[in-house]
């Protein structure tokens, strides 16, 4: 089985035990509407490469769509959870200024390649989000583990995304044109880190159904 | 197709390796997390036992305040009251002499004898105030006294027995006073009701345990004989001081009280 194969199960799974926590446990604000995310993933990134017909369509419009609705997903979701005045005007201000430029960028987008922007407007969010929680949580220590929190794990998961995505995404066309097998090789790295990721995204909900995390941040 | 020179991909793989670091970063997070966690939890528990600490002093000072008010209340019970029944019984001595009716006498007589009890009772009163008798050893020596001062004009025999006596073992005063209204009340059933001709009275510690058993070689109780409210008035009295009261009447009656020091 394909490592590509083996990232869409995992996605798959993590969506379906989200939707498993929202239907029966009634897990929802819990789990930050994970299965929202979630399913813009599989609408973005495993349904177009899989169905026949549906591969001619933009996938750099899609790409755009994915890094709009994470912006906005992961930015509102770290907004609500670290209670920090000076964190809260500054996500606000990055969020509005990258949603901006991505908008801008996309309007004298170049057909064939993605913009340089929406590449590297995610990963410098989530890196941005992923530490500010982990000062906000070192600074407002309380009784539970870190562990046992949610966002914990969404934190950890976006951070290892963005280290790697940012090799895989920036090199792209470069390597696209120079050296197609080191390409590969680094899609190949990048698909292990997606199951990673997703896998940590998992480990998470679990820890919800557990209800050791419930109202927690 | 052309390929990468070799220093370009080491150059890339490094950095990859320097970018996993991040993955150790996550880790250095969990552990000073924990840490402080370790701190946190230190420093609430310290929190809780100086708070605990404060209570236990608010409790301290009440109690303090308390005694305070029994010892002045001992003090005017004893200066006050002590000298008016002092004072009374004297003027019944005097009227005595002076009086050469045989029925006033009689009567002065009577008077002479409630004041006696009344002094008797102050003095009970006095001992059950007095925080400096709040000890095992003071109790013992008491109720030693009074049962002998009570079996004195009677036809029964007192023994005394002591088994592993802590003297300044401390005793509440509300144990204390249960205690030796339960001695009263068993002396006056045993004097009233059991026609024995001998009567034993034990103390006995263990540890935080103190006993008080008082055994008379009497009738005992009639089994049809319902729980009279003497009887009834002890097991209330244990219970209310978390104690235990317990009778037998095999040759003779056994009254056991227990209590946690």
């Amino acid at each position: 089985m394909s490592l590509t194969k083996i990232y869409e199960i995992v996605v798959f799974i993590t969506f379906l035990y989200s939707i498993y926590l929202f239907v029966f446990k009634k897990k929802l604000k819990e789990q930050f509407y994970l299965f929202l995310y979630l399913l813009i993933v599989i609408l973005v990134d495993i349904i177009p490469v899989n169905i026949q017909y549906l591969k001619k369509c933009d996938r750099i419009f899609l790409f755009i769509v994915y890094i709009l609705f994470s912006i906005l997903y992961f930015g509102i979701i770290y907004h609500k959870s670290i209670v920090n005045k000076s964190f809260r005007i500054l996500n606000f201000i990055l969020l509005i200024f990258l949603i901006f430029l991505n908008i801008y960028k996309f309007q004298d987008q170049n057909i064939e390649k993605i913009n340089f922007i929406p590449i590297i407007s995610l990963p410098i969010l989530f890196i941005y989000l992923s530490i500010s929680w982990y000062l906000f949580k070192l600074k407002n220590v309380d009784e539970t583990k870190i562990t046992d929190s949610f966002l914990f794990w969404i934190s950890s998961g976006i951070l290892i995304w963005s280290v790697f995505f940012i090799f895989r995404a920036i090199p792209m066309y470069f390597l696209q044109e120079n050296d197609p097998r080191l390409l590969s090789f680094v899609i190949a790295a990048f698909s292990v880190v997606n199951i990673v990721t997703y896998l940590l995204f998992l480990i998470g909900l679990i820890n919800i159904k557990n209800e050791r995390t419930s109202g927690r941040i | 197709m052309r390929e990468l020179p070799e220093e370009f991909k080491a150059t890339y793989i490094l950095a990859i390796v320097v970018m996993m670091s991040f993955a150790g970063f996550i880790i250095i997070i969990v552990l000073m997390y924990n840490r402080k966690q370790l701190l946190y939890i230190k420093e609430k528990q310290l929190q809780q036992s100086e708070y605990q600490n404060q209570l236990l002093q608010k409790e301290l000072e009440k109690q303090k305040s308390i005694e305070l008010e029994r010892e002045r209340i001992s003090h005017d019970m004893h200066d006050d009251l002590g000298a008016g029944i002092s004072a009374l019984k004297l003027q019944a001595e005097f009227l005595k002499q002076k009086a050469e009716d045989e029925d006033l006498k009689t009567d002065i007589d009577e008077l002479l004898k409630t004041s006696e009890e009344m002094n008797i009772s102050m003095r009970e009163m006095l001992w059950s105030l007095n925080s400096g008798n709040d000890t095992v050893g003071s109790f013992v020596e008491y109720a030693k006294i009074y049962a002998a001062s009570f079996l004195k004009k009677t036809k029964i025999q007192l023994i005394l027995e002591e088994e592993n006596i802590a003297f300044e073992t401390t005793i509440t005063t509300e144990q204390r006073r249960n205690l030796f209204l339960c001695l009263k009340e068993a002396l006056n059933n045993a004097y009233k009701h059991s026609k024995s001709n001998q009567l034993t009275l034990s103390f006995i510690q263990k540890d935080k345990e103190f006993m008080m058993k008082i055994s008379d070689n009497g009738i005992g109780i009639n089994e049809t004989h319902t729980e009279g409210n003497g009887l009834r008035n002890m097991k209330r009295r244990m219970q209310e001081q978390n104690g235990h009261c317990e009778v037998t009447t095999e040759n003779g009656t056994h009254l056991f009280f227990k209590i946690n020091l």
